[in-house]
C-alpha cells in the first residue's frame, strides 16, 4: 500500500511540476502598451538605398538601434551586449536581425556601416541603415522615439548626441521592448527568449 | 504465531507515519507551482498616473509633480506610468505617448537618476534596493 501511495504521490508531483511552466515569462526591458508600431516606416538599406521596411521576418524580431560607428562608447558597448546576447540564444539567434539606423551620415557610408556591423553579427543578419534627407531621417527617429543631433564645434571637432536605446520589432511592426543603455546581456538574451517563444 | 500478528502492526506503523510527510511534499510541491509558474512579478507595482491636463497645467506654469523627486523601490518591483494626457512625456530615454501605460520591472539594484518633466525639478531619482 505504501508503495501505491508513493507513485501516486510521486505522480502528481510530476503533473504539478509539468504543469507549472515555471519559466520566467515577464519582460525585463521596458514596454508601452498599446505598443508604438512602426511597420509603416522605410530607411534606405545599402548602397542603392533599397527601401527596408521596419518589420521582422515571421516568426523573427529586429533589434533596431540609431546611432554611428565614430562613437566612442554608447554605440559600441550596446553592440558587443547585443552580441553576446544572440549567442546566448544559440541556433535561436538567427531569428533575430540587426538594424542600426547611422545618425551620423555624413561620415557613415552605407559600406562603413555595413563593415562596423559585420564585426559584431553575420552578415546575413545586418541591415545597414542611411538617410541622405534628414527629413525623413527624423520622421523615423520619431517613430522610434528616438532623437539626434550632430553639431560641428568651432574647432572643427563633430560632436553626436543621439538616444541610446535599443528597440526590438516583432514580425507585426510593433514595439514590443525597449532596452536602454546599460542593460546587460543577459537581460536582453531573457527578453529574446520570452519573445521568441511567444511567436512560435 | 507471535510474528503473524507482529508484522501487520509494523507496516501500519510506517503507513500513518509516512502519509502526512506525503501529503506535505504534494502540498510544497503544489505550493512552489502555484508561484513559480506566474509570469508576473511576484511583487506589486509602483503605479503612477498622469491626468489628463498635466501638459497644458505645465504650460499655463502651474506646478506639476506627478511622480515625487525620489521613488525607492524594491528590486524587482514593476514601475508602471499610466499617461492619460494627450501628450508624451520623456522619462529619462523613454518616451510615453498619450493614451500609452509604461512598464519596467527595476531589475537591477542602484540609484538612477532621469529627467524628467513630471517630477518637482525636472529630475526624478528611483531608489532600487
Amino acid at each position: 500500500m505504501l508503495r501505491r501511495l508513493v507513485t501516486l504521490v510521486s505522480g502528481i508531483v510530476v503533473v504539478l511540476a509539468a504543469c507549472g511552466g515555471a519559466e520566467d515569462t515577464a519582460l525585463r526591458g521596458a514596454t508601452l502598451e498599446p505598443a508604438p508600431v512602426v511597420s509603416t516606416l522605410q530607411a534606405p538599406e545599402g548602397g542603392d538605398g533599397t527601401p527596408f521596411r521596419f518589420v521582422a521576418d515571421q516568426g523573427g524580431l529586429l533589434a533596431v538601434y540609431f546611432g554611428y560607428t565614430q562613437c566612442p562608447d554608447l554605440c559600441p558597448t550596446t553592440m558587443a551586449d547585443l552580441k553576446s546576447a544572440l549567442r546566448r540564444l544559440g541556433t535561436k539567434a538567427s531569428r533575430v536581425d540587426v538594424a542600426m539606423v547611422t545618425v551620423d551620415p555624413a561620415r557613415d557610408t552605407a559600406a562603413v556601416l555595413r563593415t562596423y556591423l559585420s564585426h559584431f553579427f553575420p552578415a546575413e543578419q545586418v541591415h545597414a541603415l542611411r538617410f541622405e534627407d534628414p527629413t525623413a531621417q527624423k520622421a523615423v527617429e520619431t517613430g522610434f522615439l528616438a532623437t539626434s543631433k550632430v553639431t560641428t564645434t568651432a574647432g572643427g571637432a563633430v560632436e553626436v548626441s543621439h538616444t541610446a536605446m535599443t528597440s526590438i520589432v516583432d514580425d507585426q511592426g510593433r514595439i514590443v521592448v525597449q532596452w536602454p543603455f546599460g542593460t546587460s546581456a543577459e537581460t536582453m538574451a531573457h527578453d529574446l527568449n520570452v519573445l521568441l517563444g511567444r511567436a512560435r | 504465531m507471535t510474528a503473524a500478528v507482529v508484522a501487520p502492526a509494523r507496516r501500519a506503523g510506517v503507513l500513518w507515519w509516512a502519509v502526512p510527510l506525503l501529503l506535505a511534499i504534494v502540498a510544497a510541491a503544489a505550493i512552489g507551482v502555484a508561484v513559480a509558474g506566474r509570469s508576473e512579478p511576484p511583487v506589486p507595482a509602483a503605479r503612477y498616473v498622469v491626468p489628463a491636463g498635466t501638459g497644458a497645467a505645465m504650460d499655463a506654469g502651474n506646478h506639476v509633480a506627478v511622480l515625487p523627486a525620489t521613488i525607492v523601490m524594491r528590486q524587482g518591483v514593476e514601475l508602471v506610468i499610466v499617461n492619460q494626457d494627450d501628450r508624451p512625456f520623456d522619462l529619462g530615454p523613454f518616451v510615453i505617448g498619450p493614451g500609452q501605460t509604461f512598464r519596467r520591472v527595476m531589475a537591477d539594484k542602484g540609484t538612477f537618476r532621469n529627467t524628467c518633466r513630471l517630477a518637482p525639478g525636472g529630475d526624478v531619482t528611483f531608489v532600487v534596493f
